[in-house]
């Protein structure tokens, strides 16, 4: 009788062990996911900002060298691609494995940015967004103050 | 990134101010400031393209100053003084093509049909639940920009452009507070130039209103600064500080401003976007002087 119950309890006890191990599983996890949610998203949006930021990078020096900006992302690509000095300071420029294909696109969605560009004034000005959000870089109203800045900076 | 080198130039009266920053993922560092006296009348002998001896002491010095410099490109301070200056209200779904055509409209009315010449708008902070966009438009006449032509042989890689002064000195300013934690009280900038006052209305780095106020008494220059807060609604109360740039000596300005804001005059310090905090300078360096040129340097 006397080992019958100690086993009842034993068996309780293993139970209850396994029940406080899945409650404080649930318990981490309900607090750590939302964390992470944020902590990804936090992380996504700085890696589209720096993507974004890559973009201004090659827009200056375009027209540095050129004395005007590209007028499309499309043409930006091809000039770093096929500029004999952009290919051969492309990674002291933008670092190493830096791949110009992925330059005009947000590594958000996969959305390409958006550039238009206003070239009818003496200083001639930009405006880059990202479709996802609501950063942006520069401006078209040809508001030179606000040339390059970006709208987290 | 590697490093874009970017200088600034800025004549008034005699003397000529300079700076140039390398630039590098945001980063800014301090290449070479300072100031050359000439002899004569530098703004006049540069900007009305005086003698050619004067031009070429101008050219020689700027080599001489520049001598090993890697700046691509050089942005030249144009006083207020030699700008037409005017208000734009543009509709606020307007396309480039039209926001052109408008200002240009408006460039044409005020400069009364001057033919040439260069406009900079700057966007003021928009009103709330208005459907238009409101501009403090700078015009340059085209015998002002053909001055630059001075310096373009000096720099012959170098684009040699120009920058209204009070852009120039936004451009600094907005670079000085996004180092510093924001503030949405507003704030008034004003500069002590030749000939006149020019005041910025700010909050944040929201520009709500600008003018070159051409007054002499530092009396007017604070019932005028007064009068722009009023017009933006704001009470002398409200204003969180001034910040003073340009010839600030004697104190006769700022003691006028102190009777009307408050003690919350204090003249700014350009060198702490590129890591010069003010006790790197001597207690009688004009460093508040600096503030344009180091905008105009900051403008790549």
């Amino acid at each position: 009788m006397a080992s019958s119950s100690r086993g009842v309890q034993t068996a309780l006890q293993v139970v209850l062990a396994i029940a406080i191990i899945a409650l404080t599983y649930f318990l981490y996890v309900s607090i750590t996911a939302p964390y992470e949610a944020v902590e990804r998203q936090r992380q996504i949006t700085e890696d589209t900002r720096a993507r974004m930021q890559q973009v201004r990078d090659a827009m200056i020096e375009h027209n540095r060298r050129e004395g005007r900006f590209i007028s499309t992302l499309d043409s930006l690509v091809m000039w770093l691609k096929t500029d004999s000095t952009m290919v051969a300071s492309m990674d002291s420029l933008f670092g190493a494995g830096f791949s110009p294909d992925s330059l005009p696109f947000s590594p958000r969605t996969g959305s390409m940015f958006e550039l238009a560009v206003n070239d009818t004034l003496r200083t001639p000005t930009y405006r880059l967004d990202d479709p996802d959000s609501d950063d942006y870089i520069g401006t078209v109203t040809g508001d030179v103050t606000q040339l390059n800045a970006a709208s987290w900076e | 990134m590697a490093g874009i080198s970017t200088a600034g130039v800025e004549f008034s009266q005699s003397l000529m101010r300079y700076a140039e920053v390398e630039q590098n993922d945001g980063r800014h560092r301090l290449v070479r400031l300072g100031s050359c006296e000439f002899g004569f009348d530098a703004a006049h002998a540069f900007f009305e393209r005086g003698t050619v001896q004067f031009q070429d002491a101008i050219r020689d010095a700027m080599a001489d100053i520049f001598r090993d410099t890697t700046a691509s490109r050089f942005s030249v301070v144009i006083p207020s003084t030699r700008q037409t200056r005017f208000a734009s209200t543009i509709p606020a779904d307007a396309d480039a093509a039209l926001r052109t055509a408008l200002v240009g409209y408006d460039a044409d009315l005020f400069t009364e049909g001057r033919e040439g010449g260069d406009v900079f708008p700057v966007h003021l902070a928009p009103q709330a639940g208005a459907h238009i966009e409101r501009y403090a438009v700078s015009h340059v006449d085209a015998s002002v920009s053909g001055s630059l032509s001075v310096l373009q042989p000096v720099f012959p890689d170098a684009r040699v452009d120009m920058l209204p002064s009070m852009s120039a000195a936004l451009i600094a300013y907005r670079a000085i507070v996004s180092r510093t934690p924001t503030t949405e009280h507003p704030r008034l900038l004003i500069g002590v130039v030749d000939d006149g006052f020019e005041v910025m209305l700010l909050r944040g780095s929201a520009l709500l209103s600008q003018e070159f106020v051409q007054v002499d008494a530092a009396a007017t220059l604070a019932y005028r600064s007064l009068l722009c807060c009023h017009r933006s609604g704001f009470t002398w109360e409200e204003i969180d500080r001034v910040l003073l740039y340009g010839l600030l000596s004697p104190d006769r300005v700022s003691d006028a401003l102190e009777e009307a804001f408050g003690p919350c005059v204090e003249r700014i310090n350009p060198g702490v976007v590129v890591g010069l905090e003010e006790d790197h300078f001597g207690d009688d360096y004009p460093i508040a002087s600096f503030l344009p040129v180091v905008g105009a340097a900051l403008h790549r």
